[in-house]
């Protein structure tokens, strides 16, 4: 009888032994998911350049220098009744002139803006008078300067204009 | 000692199911039930088409494109604004007259998605006669790009 007991009391001591164990390996198992160390970095190298874009100037499919216009979507929306409007006008930072645009808005000028040097936007601009309701035909007109001031070709983006009420 | 065993085994349960229930996401809605929303959002067309700087009369252009992203039934036009009317001037102002060679539609560039070349070139034909001194004429112009369903 003592005999089965002792015996039956190590059984027990072995299954408790093995469940701590294995509550242990759990407890590590989440620990170690939730606190991973970070793996070893690779040295970059230091004598790079930041990226500040291309630095290949434009060209064409013979090497012709060029100037790389940017487009705009089929059609902007702009707030009626208000004079400050978003639009993404820019000069590639790879061109090698200054662009001088400005907005057509049924072949009528709306805003001008100053010579833009390659890298550089206008992300918000100011309207000469602020527009109706409705539908237009726009286009940005960019006009195109050596820094010396001789004139290059130019080049028209057009799209369509929908000016909304605004919250509509 | 068999309820230190079922103790421990409970314990074992509510442990391994830990990993379980941090990797649940489960959104709630107002009622308390989880629920799933439908978001749309529209990359807009991005192109950046490359002209030349001058025109030189004695070339084939071919213009080409640095940025591309339109849609399949998309494409971008290039038309020349005064295609009949270039005029050209030398070093000593001389001028010549000039007209830009378009294809059918009036075009003298044309990109569909992806294209890093236009798919058409553009020519141009000088009118001088034997009294216009010798050299190089060179002239500008206004090219003008639109975006528009693919013909």
């Amino acid at each position: 009888m003592q005999k089965e007991k002792e015996k039956k009391n190590k059984v027990y001591i072995i299954i408790i032994i093995v469940l701590l164990l294995l509550l242990l390996g759990a407890i590590i198992f989440i620990l170690v998911s939730h606190h991973s160390t970070p793996a070893d970095t690779l040295t970059p190298d230091s004598s790079a350049a930041d990226y500040d874009g291309n630095h290949q100037t434009p060209h064409l499919a013979d090497g012709t220098p060029g100037i790389a216009i940017p487009g705009q979507a089929e059609s902007l929306v702009f707030i009626a009744g208000q004079t400050t409007q978003q639009i993404n006008i820019y000069n590639p930072s790879a061109n090698d002139c200054l662009f001088l645009p400005s907005l057509f808005v049924d072949g009528v000028k709306v805003w001008q803006g100053g010579y833009l040097a390659p890298g550089k936007a206008y992300y918000n601009i100011d309207l000469d008078t602020p527009l109706k309701s409705g539908e237009y035909s726009a286009y940005v007109l960019y006009e195109c300067f050596k820094d010396d001031g001789s004139a290059l070709n130019n080049a028209k983006v057009s799209f369509k204009l929908v000016v909304k009420d605004e919250n509509k | 000692m068999k309820k230190l065993i079922c103790l421990l085994v409970v314990v074992l349960i509510a442990v391994a199911v830990i990993p379980a229930i941090s990797a649940d996401t489960a959104l709630n809605t107002t009622g308390g039930n989880p629920g799933t929303s439908e978001l749309i959002y529209t990359v807009p067309d991005s192109y950046e088409v490359i002209i030349p700087e001058r025109l030189n009369i004695d070339q084939e252009y071919y213009f080409t494109a640095s940025k591309m992203n339109i849609r399949d039934e998309e494409a971008i036009y290039v038309v020349c604004d005064n295609y009949n009317d270039l005029r050209l001037t030398n070093a000593y102002n001389d001028a010549i007259l000039a007209t830009i060679n378009a294809d059918s539609n009036g075009n003298v560039g044309l990109f569909w998605k992806g294209d890093a070349t236009s798919r058409i070139g553009m020519t141009a034909t000088a009118f001088y006669d034997d009294d216009t001194p010798a050299g190089e004429y060179i002239g500008i112009t206004t090219f003008n790009l639109s975006l528009g369903t693919k013909e």
